[in-house]
């Protein structure tokens, strides 16, 4: 792998706290790492390893104190407001723990709220079928269980074809044949349409499906693992 | 013990202070208004009642052609009632001694205080500032007129061409509202006068003399509606002794039907129901406004909530935790408003009922209505409304508060949407998942509405009909007569240009919209210039004046039944057309057909119609004259008394409409936060969010101003003529078309600076919202 390819992504130097005096706690102590142009990323680490800021901060909506993210060599700190909204627009894809889906949009509405951001989304009808969502597509998320509000919020992170898919702990809220069935779902949507995915977790199974592992703790890289030998969800068991 | 949840409801205060705030600034304004006001009506209505009393008011009058000799007034003080003379003189008064008329002042004898106290005499006076005269070229006068016409103690006005030194300003009992005839529509206070000078200084003035006579019952009717039954049966009885005795009746007022006498007393009492039920309104829709904050924080705290039932905390512990607030908020506005309300606002209305009424001096009284209606009520309603919406968002189990999972729809699916774009659709999903909210930003902004419709309807309506009344005005100069013919038994003739000679009577109507309205009937000569109206008329064939057809509704060919004003004639007409007169309610047919009706000889006439004023004819055979002037001096009046506070009026409605809608936008806005935040996260500029929930807002915004304009239109127009029905004579309700935009405009100007705040709210929603995990 060249070292363009590798730099897709870059994390370098990154540091962040919170609070102030003596409650002030820095969670990010100076990460550095890379990803590569369609890699499946996996950040493993326990509470409080400061994955979820790390997520943050390269999703353009929390800022690090100090070192930099840069997408294809352009510099998150660089970019004001508006310049990270765009950013987020045209490269990112968000899947988060709980959902968030729009409470008073149905299936279909909530994942075009994703397709609206796109030039060119993808068909939302085959998108739906693909999800398992067809005959759901006009319930309100409150109307679905876990498991199809999860591949709801993939549909909306997926539809506009973004280069980045961030997933924070997509299975955390969900039993374990369900987890397999998004992870499953992550996996094919990966190998389909070549997104690059970074999935925060804690489940340390979870590593042998990915190309790429950091492993945090205390907010620093402890380990940045490529993984030669990686196998489909369906083999894995926790 | 208490419970340890009280600790929170001052973070709960100050978490939501911007919304409290404005709740609690509109409430204070409410209560303080409707307290003051009717704090200052009670104390009115008792100086009013006390006077009554004290002053010994009249029961009523009556005005005779010729004095009364003993026997007629024995043979009337037969009917149960005293009769006591009260005669008047009346002149031109010219109070900037400029040797101009400035108006007419009547004046009467000063009245004896020891002799009111004994009952001796009738109708005392209450002197506001100055004292009553005691010498001649000395009068006390009307405090109102005064105050309209900038006279002071101490001043001198010119009568009949003599100068008299106003030693006082008073109120007379008889003269609540300076009505120049007991049945005139609205007072004028501006133009018209009511004066006392001492009884040597009357005998000594020179002028025509007014024989009015006032009567007090025997024994009083116990209420109105006995007093309308004594008082139509008395009038018969005096008609006929007055006949017997060569003498004529001129005027009949009982008390209850003397506008100088009820007005105010009715006006007073009116402003009450109306002033509560729109403030129990906005108290309602304040009550929704709280009763949504309140749902969507129990929404925002569904965990804690549900870990609350869980641990053991009752439905009816959390109910009334959070509905704290809200009681609390209109407890402190309660008590603000009434301090308020007893103070500052209780003077704002006094003013404006002094600037009315000749009211006399008054003294601030404890009003327990004030009190129920001011305090108790809006507790009433805010905690009603919030303990029945917050309890029914608790009724939920705790589990599914634990779960976020606070739907109470049976729905499988969502409502389907018509197929327009995506930006549409979410922006109708945002209107309905928030139709709660957007039905009460509806009743309020048409409630501001309606009300601001009547601040610039009633200005409109004035300035339209002093427009139209002066344009259908038949001639410059109306003269009714006391008869056709000079004391030589010449009939009486002018040369005044345009003059003319025509028939008047008058009747009341016995119709079944309304009966005993006073309607006008006019007979006009052959070939008239001032009526343009076919000769060729049936007996029974009449013209209406437009104001009467539109008041009672009528159609060529609508039979019209009137009778006769002290009698029981009864007359059957037929409605041929309408003659534009928006002056009074009258009816119009050939003068020879007059003559027939009622009984004239052939030839008969009473009154002229110039176009200018008649010099030529005594003024002793002159009953009444009336020019442009007259006929917009209620206009005027009514300009005068009411006008100005309309502008302030309309701006409180602005004021109250821009609160409103801040407040609802905000609630919306923090409803929606999450998904805000979210779609800022997803990579919506800010610009598209506002799009989607500002424009939401906007689109109710905007329907509900133009729905309410035109239900206000339509309820303004039905509640004028249910209020116009009350009172002699008819004035449509008149909006100049260039303010109903203007009435938007100003409503859309108000909206435009809350859109401004919603769009920097949404700014500054933060975009981690939509990664915590809701709680």
């Amino acid at each position: 792998m060249s070292d363009d390819i590798k730099k897709f992504l870059e994390i370098s130097n990154i540091k962040k706290g919170f609070g102030q005096g003596d409650s002030r706690q820095e969670v990010l102590r100076g990460m550095n790492f890379e990803v590569a142009k369609g890699e499946f990323c996996v950040l493993l680490g326990p509470s409080g390893s400061g994955k979820s800021t790390l997520l943050n901060i390269i999703g353009g909506i929390d800022k690090a104190d100090s070192g930099y993210i840069a997408i294809n060599g352009d510099k998150l700190e660089d970019m004001n407001d508006k310049a990270l909204t765009l950013y987020r627009r045209k490269h990112l894809g968000y899947v988060f723990q709980l959902y968030n889906l729009i409470p008073n949009l149905n299936v279909k509405e909530n994942i075009e709220v994703g397709s609206y951001l796109s030039d060119s989304p993808l068909d939302i009808d085959e998108l739906l079928n693909t999800l398992g969502l067809w005959d759901h597509r006009y319930k309100l998320p409150n109307q679905l269980s876990g498991g199809q509000q999860q591949r709801t919020s993939i549909g909306r992170a997926i539809i506009k074809n973004p280069d980045i898919l961030l997933c924070d702990e997509p299975t955390g809220a969900l039993d374990y044949n369900t987890s397999k069935e998004i992870l499953k779902l992550i996996e094919d949507v990966n190998q389909k349409y070549g997104n690059t995915i970074i999935m925060v977790t804690h489940n340390t199974e979870l590593q042998h499906m990915a190309d790429h592992t950091i492993k945090l703790r205390d907010g620093l890289v402890r380990k940045n693992i490529v993984n030669e030998n990686k196998v489909s969800v369906d083999q894995l068991e926790w | 013990m208490m419970s340890p949840l009280t600790k929170r409801l001052p973070r709960l205060l100050k978490d939501g202070w911007a919304k409290y705030i404005v709740v609690f600034m509109v409430m204070v304004l409410l209560i303080g208004i409707v307290s003051g006001m009717l704090v200052a009506n009670k104390s009115m209505i008792h100086a009013l009642e006390e006077n009554k009393e004290e002053l010994n008011q009249e029961d009523g009058h009556l005005e005779l052609a010729y004095e009364a000799s003993d026997e007629l007034v024995e043979a009337m003080e037969q009917y149960g009632i005293r009769i006591y003379y009260q005669p008047y003189m009346q002149f031109d008064e010219d109070n900037d001694l400029d040797g101009e008329a400035d108006g007419e002042v009547r004046v009467y004898i000063v009245s004896d205080t020891d002799k009111i106290a004994s009952g001796e005499e009738v109708n005392g006076i209450d002197v506001i500032k100055g004292e009553l005269p005691d010498d001649e070229a000395e009068i006390a006068i009307d405090r109102m007129h005064a105050d309209n016409a900038g006279i002071k103690v101490g001043d001198e006005i010119s009568l009949n061409d003599k100068l008299y030194k106003v030693t006082g300003l008073i109120a007379r009992v008889d003269y609540s509202t300076l009505h120049k005839k007991a049945t005139d529509f609205m007072f004028d206070a501006l133009t018209f006068d009511v004066a006392v000078v001492t009884e040597e200084e009357f005998n000594s003035i020179e002028g025509k003399l007014y024989y009015q006579y006032a009567w007090k019952y025997n024994d009083p009717p116990q209420d109105e509606k006995e007093e309308i039954k004594v008082s139509e049966k008395l009038m018969g009885n005096l008609v006929t002794e007055i006949e017997r005795y060569d003498n004529q009746l001129l005027d009949y007022a009982p008390s209850y039907a003397n506008g100088a006498v009820q007005f105010a007393y009715d006006d007073l009492t009116g402003d009450l129901t109306m002033t509560t039920v729109i403030m129990i309104i906005f108290e309602v829709v304040l009550a929704f406004i709280m009763a949504i904050t309140t749902s969507n924080t129990i929404t925002r705290e569904s965990a804690v909530i549900g870990t609350l039932r869980a641990s053991g905390y009752t439905r009816m512990e959390l109910t009334i935790h959070y509905i704290s607030v809200p009681v609390m908020v209109t407890l402190l506005a309660a008590l603000v408003g009434n301090i308020l309300g007893y103070t500052c606002f209780k003077d704002v209305i006094v003013g404006m009922y002094y600037n009315s009424y000749s009211m006399p001096n008054y003294d601030t009284i404890w009003n327990a209505r004030a009190f129920i209606e001011s305090t108790v009520i809006p507790l009433v309603v805010m905690f009603a409304i919030n303990i029945i919406i917050v309890g029914r968002k608790l009724r939920l189990s705790p589990l599914k508060f634990l779960r976020h999972d606070l739907s109470t729809s049976k729905r499988k699916k969502a409502r389907r949407l018509p197929r327009w774009s995506f930006i549409n659709r979410f922006r109708l999903r945002i209107l309905l998942s928030n139709a709660v909210d957007f039905i009460v930003l509806f009743a309020g902004l048409f409630l501001c509405m309606f009300l601001m419709f009547f601040t610039f309807a009633l200005p409109g309506t004035i300035d339209h009909y002093k427009d139209t009344v002066v344009d259908d005005m038949f001639a410059g100069y109306q003269y009714v007569l006391k008869s056709p013919v000079d004391a030589n038994g010449q009939i009486l003739e002018t040369s005044a240009s345009g003059a003319e000679r025509y028939a008047a009577a008058n009747l009341v109507t016995d119709m079944k919209y309304k009966k005993g309205e006073s309607i006008a009937v006019y007979g006009y000569e052959e070939g008239s210039s001032h009526f343009d109206l076919p000769y060729d008329l049936e007996k029974d064939e009449v013209y209406v004046s437009s104001a009467f057809a539109d008041k009672f509704k009528l159609k060529t060919g609508d039979s019209i039944r009137l009778k006769g004003e002290f009698d029981d004639s009864t007359y059957e007409f037929t409605m041929k057309g309408v003659f534009e007169y928006c002056g009074s309610c009258s009816i119009y047919m050939p003068i020879d057909n007059f003559n027939i009706i009622f009984g004239n000889e052939e030839g008969y006439f009473n009154g002229f119609l110039t176009d200018e004023p008649i010099e030529d004819i005594d003024e002793i055979y002159i009953m009444s004259s009336i020019d442009k002037e007259d006929l917009v001096s209620i206009a005027n009046q009514l300009d005068h008394s009411i006008g100005g506070y309309m502008r302030y009026f309309s701006f409180a409605c602005v004021a109250i409409s821009l609160l409103l809608m801040f407040l609802i936008t905000k609630i919306i806005i923090e409803k929606n936060a999450v998904s805000i935040s979210l779609v800022k996260v997803l990579g919506y500029l800010p610009g598209e969010v506002a799009s989607l929930y500002i424009m939401a807002s906007s689109i109710v915004a905007l329907f509900s101003m133009i729905i309410s304009l035109f239900l206000s239109k339509a309820l303004a127009g039905i509640l004028f003529d249910i209020f116009l029905k009350e009172y002699d004579g008819y004035f449509p309700m008149y909006v100049q078309e260039s303010k109903y935009p203007l009435i938007l405009l100003l409503n859309i100007a108000a909206y435009a600076l809350v859109a401004i705040i919603d769009y920097s709210r949404i700014k500054k929603i933060p975009m981690t919202d939509a990664l915590k995990n809701v709680e």
